[in-house]
């Protein structure tokens, strides 16, 4: 009773928020905070696959594509029948149909590729996923490199600012629970000894691609928001989902610290966030970007928070002069 | 494999083969209807596949080498092939050669060009060795792996700022000129490609089967610590290997530019990757590999572009990987090791 109420009342703060935002914020801040929502839900499902299960996807981009296109199509055909004031609805829909495309893309990669480990995996996702940038690029009926949708035709833009907030708090709280749960435990087994976790008697390769599955839904959700999104441009073209993606998604992981969820968040907030305040150095702020990355790697490569999980006591120890227990 | 079986595992490894089979059925009849229709088209296809193999292999040695000493994805090596090839842009515009020019350049000036190219990427991939791979080498893998992709990204990044983003015309320090022979007509350029590619693939492994320096490489590449015990001077060796690679992807960059001659600051970027599907094709680690894996990928992205779907080559590339790494992980060439617990 108690949870529905919480959940009620959130479910109203984004509708407000979804609604109020326009009037108070300007447009600069919606924007960003729409990309933060959208690195936020990238970051934390790329987080379930190579944090928690400590697999190494390189591909993730992918499944972002196949959730935007299917989402796009989607709303693109209902949009005409039901028109703008069921909006909403034609969002919901087009989100569980490209959650859904990239979760069967997901099943149909991770399955035969998560035998493999380390490197070669790394290197599978890599491959799948410019196999799925470069079918998308040579499908005519997409609009092939010129994107979609074709010609004037734009997708309608539906995800307003509530709707990505919502979108990125909905994917942390699942993946939450689900890090935090049995099978979270299990996952992490299998990161921290696949032989062992095996030997323990955990299906390893059953839980790795049920791992990398919800990941690949997670990722086309933020893929079919990402399309829709009302600050965004409204159309969508394969190269936006190439490898450079893929590795933006992998960096804000790494700063954060793989296996951590809140640094999952963290990372993509700082990662939409920094680039935006370096907007002004242009050709520098890339270069600055590659090397914290690198520097990170050299001087901590856990990341920020490492496995652990940002908690009010680690916040305390931050506060000088109230240490509390050994560092 | 872990020793357990799975339920999930042998279903699929008993399908993969079956499915890959039959996906593999369909094109290669169509690329097979293409040869008997036009016999000669064909030996131009294979000579021109053959050909950019050639430049693939190059990239690919590079790949192959730094795996086997250090087990790491070089990353960063497509962009340093980039780098290669904006030092080729840069030493024929010292000798007066631009992209606009319309006669090609005496020889003296295309081996300048190319010694400045292979010297410079050494002296990069040297350099790239010592500040961000060495200090991290007893790191856990993941982490030499994203400072590769950092490393690539600061390269592209600065090349975008230096060099400008806008593509660079390569200038034609070899004058173009069509060949006719066996009733085929094909271009000069292709040939002078695979000629010095397999030159470069001799040279190599005459240095790594017959100096010091490469038995010093192949003694790093079995055992790192047992080397080190022989006494073998592991840094040295490990920044010559990069050294080597680096030059390598230079002159492919040369290669590479005189035979489709745009650059930019992401342009080593697809070639770099497919190079590297060239080395885990031959079995990563494995030098003949990589050369094998090189010939073999560029003869497959020609006659798939020739006989299927240009737009759709590159996938086939990636789908060749993929099935690969499924079917035998080790690579054509490469030992298959088993996990020991």
């Amino acid at each position: 009773m108690r949870r529905a109420l919480v959940w009620m009342g959130v479910l109203g703060l984004l509708v407000a928020f979804q609604f109020a935002a326009g009037a108070v914020l300007s447009e600069y801040v919606i924007r960003v905070v729409s990309m933060c929502a959208l690195n936020v839900m990238l970051a934390v499902a790329l987080n379930l696959v190579n944090g928690t299960t400590g697999q190494f996807s390189i591909g993730h981009a992918g499944f972002m594509a196949v959730g935007a296109y299917a989402g796009a199509i989607t709303s693109h055909a209902l949009d005409g029948r039901l028109g703008a004031s069921l909006g909403p609805v034609t969002l919901v829909i087009a989100c569980a149909a490209g959650a859904l495309a990239a979760g069967v893309a997901g099943v149909l990669v991770g399955a035969p590729s998560l035998r493999l480990r380390g490197d070669y995996l790394a290197i599978v996702t890599l491959g799948f996923g410019e196999i799925i940038r470069i079918s998308i690029e040579s499908i005519g009926v997409l609009g092939g490199s010129q994107g979609y949708p074709m010609g004037a035709d734009s997708i309608p833009p539906y995800a307003g600012v509530g709707w990505m907030v919502g979108g990125a708090v909905l994917v942390t709280v699942l993946l939450w629970h689900l890090t935090y749960s049995s099978y979270g435990r299990a996952l992490s087994a299998i990161r921290e000894d696949e032989i062992a976790a095996e030997a323990a008697g955990i299906p390893t390769t059953r839980y790795k691609v049920l791992a990398f599955t919800v990941s690949a839904m997670a990722t086309g959700l933020a893929g079919v928001l990402f399309a829709h999104d009302a600050t965004g441009g409204q159309h969508i073209d394969p190269a936006g989902f190439n490898l450079n993606r893929s590795v933006d998604m992998l960096v804000m992981i790494i700063f954060g610290g793989l296996g951590s969820l809140s640094g999952a968040v963290l990372g993509g907030i700082f990662v939409a966030v920094s680039l935006e305040a370096l907007r002004e150095f242009q050709g520098y702020r890339l270069i600055a970007y590659a090397l914290l990355l690198v520097g990170l790697m050299l001087l901590r490569p856990q990341g920020l928070l490492g496995t652990r999980e940002l908690s009010v006591s680690m916040l305390k120890r931050l506060v000088p002069g109230r240490r509390e227990g050994g560092a | 494999m872990s020793p357990l079986p799975t339920r999930a595992a042998p279903l699929s490894r008993r399908l993969l083969p079956a499915l890959v089979t039959l996906g593999a059925v369909y094109p290669t009849l169509l690329i097979v209807r293409g040869a008997v229709a036009r016999p000669s088209v064909f030996l131009r296809n294979v000579l021109e596949g053959l050909s950019l193999g050639g430049v693939y292999a190059l990239i690919a040695l590079g790949y192959t080498m730094v795996y086997g000493v250090l087990g790491l994805i070089n990353f960063a090596h497509s962009d340093v092939f980039m780098f290669g090839a904006y030092v080729g842009i840069f030493s024929a515009a010292f000798f007066g050669v631009l992209a606009t020019s319309s006669e090609g350049a005496p020889a003296g000036v295309v081996f300048a060009c190319l010694a400045a190219s292979m010297l410079a990427c050494a002296a990069l991939g040297v350099t790239i060795e010592r500040f961000a791979y060495r200090p991290i080498r007893k790191a856990p893998k993941l982490t030499p792996l994203v400072t590769a992709i950092g490393i690539s990204m600061l390269l592209q990044n600065v090349a975008i700022l230096v060099f400008g983003a806008t593509p660079r015309g390569f200038p034609p320090i070899v004058k173009a000129e069509p060949l006719a022979f066996l009733g085929i007509t094909i271009t000069n350029i292709k040939l002078v490609d695979l000629g010095a590619a397999l030159l470069m693939m001799v040279g190599l492994t005459l240095l790594v089967q017959k100096t010091r320096f490469g038995r010093a490489m192949r003694a790093i590449s079995t055992n790192l610590e047992a080397a080190r015990l022989m006494g073998v001077p592991i840094d040295r060796v490990i920044a010559l290997t990069f050294g080597l690679g680096s030059a390598l992807a230079g002159a492919g960059g040369i290669l590479f530019g005189i035979d489709q001659p745009r650059v930019d600051p992401l342009s080593g970027v697809q070639p770099g990757l497919k190079a590297f599907v060239a080395a885990v094709l031959g079995g990563i680690g494995n030098i003949p590999g990589a050369m094998l894996g090189g010939l073999l990928i560029g003869l497959v992205e020609q006659l798939a572009s020739a006989y299927l779907s240009s737009s759709f080559a590159p996938a086939i590339v990636f789908s060749i990987l993929v099935v690969v790494l499924l079917v035998r992980p080790a690579g054509l060439l490469g030992k298959v090791t088993r996990e020991k617990v």
